[in-house]
């Protein structure tokens, strides 16, 4: 992942911190930003290589963000990857969710370094 | 009745012209005789005289009961057409009140959808008075919020008299508000008549509403739920982990033990808002080609640990590439759920297998146990939700009831089967039939 941009938007601050720990050290350069509007912001801005999102956030959703990125002629190719705790909701299926680029994870099922696993291999 | 009138005028017909008959051959054997003998010809005259008169009698008789028989069958005939039509009559006007009372919306309409006859029902729905809704267009009442193209598509059926049963729509009102309905077009058009399309709308506002607040609530509730399970795991992950310098053997240990244990809350949790999904109808397939050996292998090795604890031998029984056009998470929840169960009520060095056969419509997915077996009385409610068969209660105390339950309504709403086949004492062996398409 050397020189590889991840902009992680997530309003679990431990989640953001353990995990920009382990993807620095696997040499990204990880942004970290906790509600909505700083993520969209931010990612806008930066144009990371991937963008993670939290789906329950202050201020904007992560499916909100999601779209609003696909909008924008950047944004619409950037991967993207979802993580949370709610099961997919019916509202997001006919959103950019289930679009190109764009995975959709549920916490629990995933380990830390299986979550920077599936990074690898998506920015490869 | 019929057949006893016809056996009756039957017997009648015998009756007349066997005796004809008879005396036919009486008269013609007398004739013979009398031309022989001139004094027996006397006396014989009279018998045959007797004999005719007896025909007449019965000839008579059977005639006038033949003409009664008729007679009275028109009567009756007739009697019943009359009856028939004072109660068509009674029924036209019972069916005038019934459409015009009835608690359900019904209206007429043209092919185009033109509304003609709205009922009290369906003026109260709509909230608008009878001359404001009369030729007005049924289909502009209509919305779908989600495939706004259905409305057009019903219309189109409409034209072309073709039914349309039981269709959620979105029915705008004279408030301007919108209520939940299910739609129904049926063909009444009578011989000889112009088209017309008799339309029911069903108000299920108040379910559609239930149900989107018991979505809405579920989808919180599990991330409710979720949100402490996984960020403990992570913290725990984490430590072991990244942090595991700074740890002492007894940490590191305990720190196992927590993380275990949290798994198995995450597990009870998705297996709760599963079984509240699929109780709602709301069980999602979402199929995809899967490699079904490297899924099993995967299920296998997270759950060898608990085989080599009990030194029960783990068979795979499969070809290396079993793939299957299928959903991949909830084949996973079946295989996850038949092994443990195997590992659960096998005594300790026993054997478990998995096989997996292609066929010609999808993949039949076995997996047989050495086990205690389900006792035969309580074969067929192994399956029910909260069942436990009373030997795995003495086994396990920590069951739940729900895993056998949910199999069968993952491989159901997969368009599959599962079954099994017990014998106390030898084992157990559950077969789930998963279709390709």
């Amino acid at each position: 992942m050397q020189g590889k941009k991840i902009l992680i938007t997530d309003d679990d601050i431990p989640f953001s911190e353990m995990l920009s720990e382990i993807l620095r050290d696997e040499g990204a350069t990880v942004l970290v930003e906790h509600d909505g509007n700083a993520g969209l912001a931010t990612a806008l801005a930066e144009k990371p290589d991937l963008v993670m999102l939290d789906v329950m956030m202050p201020r904007m959703s992560g499916i909100d963000v999601l779209n609003k990125l696909r909008a924008d002629s950047w944004g619409a190719n950037v991967p993207a990857l979802l993580l949370t705790n709610m099961t997919q909701p019916e509202a997001a299926e006919r959103t950019s969710v289930n679009g190109p680029a764009t995975e959709y994870l549920l916490k629990t099922d995933w380990t830390l370094d299986q979550i920077a696993e599936r990074v690898k291999q998506l920015l490869a | 009745m019929g057949a006893l009138r016809l056996f009756v005028i039957a017997f009648c017909l015998v009756l007349f012209f066997g005796g004809v008959f008879f005396v036919y051959e009486y008269y013609v054997g007398q004739q013979t005789l009398m031309r022989s003998d001139p004094l027996y010809a006397a006396e014989a005259s009279r018998t045959v005289l007797n004999l005719f008169l007896a025909a007449g009698l019965v000839a008579t008789v059977t005639t006038a009961l033949l003409v009664y028989m008729l007679f009275s069958t028109r009567t009756r005939a007739r009697k019943m057409a009359y009856g028939l039509a004072k109660d068509l009559s009674f029924s036209k006007e019972q069916f005038r009140r019934f459409y015009e009372l009835s608690p359900v919306p019904y209206m007429l309409i043209t092919p185009e959808g033109k509304i003609t006859r709205p009922n009290k029902a369906s003026i109260r729905f709509l909230g608008m008075p009878e001359d404001q809704l009369t030729n007005k267009n049924l289909f502009a009442f209509l919305t779908h919020p989600d495939h706004p193209d259905k409305i057009g598509r019903y219309r189109a059926r409409s034209v072309r008299h073709i039914p349309i049963e039981q269709k959620e729509v979105q029915v705008t009102l004279a408030t301007g508000g919108t209520r939940w309905a299910l739609l129904s077009i049926e063909d009444l058009t009578e011989p000889g008549q112009p088209h017309q399309g008799l339309v029911t709308l069903v108000d299920i506002h108040e379910q559609k509403e239930l149900d989107r607040i018991k979505t809405e609530f579920l989808s919180l509730a599990s991330h409710q739920l979720r949100a402490p399970l996984s960020n403990l795991k992570w913290y725990i992950d984490f430590l072991l982990k990244r942090r595991a310098n700074a740890l002492t053997e007894e940490v590191s240990g305990y720190l196992h033990k927590m993380y275990r244990r949290n798994e198995d809350m995450i597990d009870l949790v998705n297996t709760l808002l599963n079984m509240s999904r699929i109780e709602m109808g709301r069980l999602k397939v979402q199929k995809e080609q899967t490699d079904l050996s490297e899924l099993a292998e995967s299920v296998i090795e997270e759950l060898l640990p608990k085989a080599t604890d009990k030194q029960i031998t783990l068979n795979k029984q499969y070809e290396e590439a079993v793939a299957l056009y299928t959903d991949r998470r909830l084949v996973r929840i079946i295989l996850q759920n038949l092994l443990t169960n195997a590992l659960r009520y096998t005594p300790d060095g026993g054997a478990v297998f998995v096989r997996m056969q292609q066929t010609e419509h999808g993949v039949v997915l076995e997996v047989e146990d050495t086990g205690v077996g389900i006792p035969p009385e309580e074969q067929s409610r192994i399956f029910q939700k909260l069942y436990r068969a009373t030997n795995a209660q003495q086994i396990e105390v920590n069951g739940n009831g729900i895993g056998l339950y949910m199999c069968k309504a993952l491989a159901e709403g997969m368009g599959g089967s599962i079954s099994f086949a017990s014998t106390m004492g030898k084992g157990t062996t559950f077969t789930v039939d998963l279709p390709g398409n």
